[in-house]
């Protein structure tokens, strides 16, 4: 089914929608919580909770693109559970490294806002495709640096070559941006 | 935790951005995971299964694998497992319970040993020391340290080409600049006050003019010693300087074959050599400037421009739609004098906090508030030279305002119709 029609079974609150966008996007939906979270629990648990809050958003929300949308919602569910794992020492898990993304981090805790999401989309459309993709494999999609280099076969250094030079220049653009980096 | 906060951010990120990076994923079984794994139709799938499979291993006396699952009925994904059944010992020590592949194990160096130097015999564990062994051919004349200090231009061929493993801790930052990932294959770089120069892999020599074997004259004009830095993305001023502490008082010629290109330099170590490249062009004071570090004085020493050109799909995915290669002398030096033309972006004129130019800005917002209204196209240039260099993805869009090519003011409308017409 496409994903119009998922939409509109949304709309019309037919629980039918959350079977077909299963059926849809489930795999993707456990690769990307996969990525971040090392339970299975917590994995499924995420992933359900993620439909749970589609269920919730469709309507008012009407998405153009289903399948980022449903994307961002698995991933920050994910995120947010990771948070609060690694709060408990509960076996918190990323394919990222913390220390690979420490230095773009920049120092204070009420910089968190729509402001910085907005400035790293403008700092990504303004590199290369491919560093691009390969920045947002890394740290939206979490996905290996060998998963990266076998996507785009690439060569795997070059992979981490790729992301050394993006998270530079992105620390560079945060700081023209006015974000403090202590 | 402020990373994790910051990857929240990065979760938000404009929706085209996400589906840009999207990639199908392929029908396979997750090796290290099961999921959704517990219903019950699965159980009862693998123990009829099992039945199945000890009826047929007990007739014929020969390991039989009827270990396919069918999908369930409502179309969730399917699992592939092998029901455990009763093998010899040797071959259940090959089997995974699973019935899954075993994952290989890669060594992080596999592509770097793909291009193989008769005088050349290293370790290639990067988390090694450095290790030179001399070459087969002992009959060389030995080398004095007064010849090697500075003009290795002497009888060299014990020397060889083979990329410096880097000795960083990985996640340390104790070097002050970037923390190394676990798994991030540890990469090294060199500044000089020219350039910032990264470690050309073996498997990349030939497409760039480089020979695999050490030659004298590959050693053009001596650069200096380098000097560990914290760290090398930001210039200290030394002749050469490196994070990599491997590399401290290492020596750096620029690479002599390239003549007056100063974007290969040699890195020189004992027996030990290693070619580091800038292919990216630095335009921040305009194409004309940039080009000469490559030694390119005119539209004649460019061999080609290649472009690629993308557009969505009709699910918003960027695809290759076109793609090409320009050889034609005319069209190269009409290439060449429009960039030449263009005028680099003034930074310094923008608001403070500011590192974007405000047209730049409200022409993606133009765009995002009603992409239909323009026909989005994206060009990544590469340019080839005639000595083999290959610079790397200059961006043009065409689509926003006027036009815009990496780090240069927006085309005024004549520039952007000229090269788009161009690059056909």
């Amino acid at each position: 089914m496409d994903d119009a029609s998922i939409i509109e079974l949304f709309r019309q609150r037919d629980e039918t929608a959350i079977s077909e966008i299963k059926q849809k996007y489930d795999r993707i939906c456990f690769y990307i919580a996969g990525n971040i979270l090392s339970q299975r629990e917590d994995v499924e648990e995420c992933v359900n909770s993620a439909y749970y809050e589609i269920w919730n958003s469709i309507p008012p929300n009407i998405p153009k693109d289903l399948k980022t949308y449903l994307y961002c919602i698995v991933r920050n569910i994910a995120i947010k559970k990771l948070q609060y794992n690694s709060a408990e020492k509960r076996n918190p898990k990323f394919t990222v490294s913390i220390d690979e993304i420490a230095e773009c981090v920049p120092s204070g805790e009420d910089i968190y806002d729509d402001g910085l999401s907005e400035a790293i989309s403008r700092f990504l459309r303004s590199q290369s495709e491919k560093h691009r993709k390969v920045f947002i494999r890394r740290y939206f999609y979490g996905d290996t640096t060998s998963k990266i280099a076998e996507y785009y076969g690439m060569n795997e250094k070059t992979v981490a070559t790729y992301l050394f030079r993006t998270r530079k220049k992105l620390k560079e653009f945060l700081q023209k941006e006015g974000y403090d980096y202590e | 935790m402020n990373e994790l906060k910051f990857l929240e951010a990065i979760g938000k990120i404009d929706g085209d951005l996400i589906k840009e990076a999207d990639i199908e994923q392929k029908k396979t079984f997750p090796k290290r995971k099961i999921y959704a794994f517990g219903s019950a139709a699965a159980v009862a799938a693998v123990a009829f299964g099992s039945v199945l499979l000890f009826n047929s291993y007990g007739q014929s006396g020969s390991v039989v694998d009827n270990s396919i699952i069918q999908p369930n009925n409502n179309g969730e994904n399917s699992h592939t497992v092998n029901s455990v059944f009763p093998v010899s010992s040797a071959e259940e020590s090959k089997q995974d319970s699973r019935g899954l592949n075993s994952d290989n194990s890669k060594t992080e160096n596999s592509k770097d040993e793909s291009v193989n130097d008769v005088s050349k015999q290293t370790s290639t564990d990067t988390s090694s020391q450095n290790i030179s062994s001399a070459p087969a051919d002992n009959s060389i004349p030995q080398i004095t340290e007064s010849q090697t200090e500075h003009n290795p231009n002497t009888q060299s061929t014990k020397y060889y080409y083979q990329p410096f493993s880097a000795k960083i801790v990985p996640g340390s930052k104790s070097f002050g600049g970037d923390g190394f990932g676990e798994e991030e294959l540890h990469h090294i770089d060199v500044r000089t006050s020219e350039g910032f120069y990264e470690q050309l892999a073996l498997d990349e020599y030939a497409s760039n003019g480089i020979s695999s074997t050490v030659s004298k004259t590959d050693f053009g004009e001596y650069i200096g010693k380098i000097i560990e830095v914290d760290n090398s993305y930001e210039y200290h001023g030394n002749a050469a300087e490196s994070q990599e502490p491997t590399l401290a008082g290492a020596d750096v010629y620029y690479y002599a074959p390239k003549g007056n290109n100063k974007a290969f330099i040699i890195v020189q170590q004992n027996d030990q050599c290693s070619i580091f490249f800038a292919n990216e062009i630095n335009t921040s004071e305009g194409f004309k400037k940039g080009f000469l570090f490559f030694n390119v004085q005119g539209a004649e020493d460019i061999m080609s421009v290649e472009y690629q050109k993308r557009i969505p799909d009709s699910d918003g995915k960027m695809i290759l739609s076109e793609q090409n290669v320009i050889t034609d002398s005319t069209a190269i030096k009409d290439f060449y004098d429009l960039v030449c033309q263009l005028k680099p972006e003034d930074y310094s004129g923008l608001p403070e906090f500011a590192a974007t130019p405000l047209w730049y800005i409200e022409a993606w917002d133009k765009y995002k508030a009603n992409p239909d209204a323009f026909v989005m196209e994206d060009y990544s240039v590469i340019i080839t030279l005639k000595d083999g260099t290959v610079l790397r993805e200059i961006r043009y869009q065409p689509f926003l305002a006027n036009g815009y090519v990496e780090n240069m003011q927006e085309l005024t409308p004549e520039q952007n119709s000229t090269l788009k017409n161009l690059l056909k």
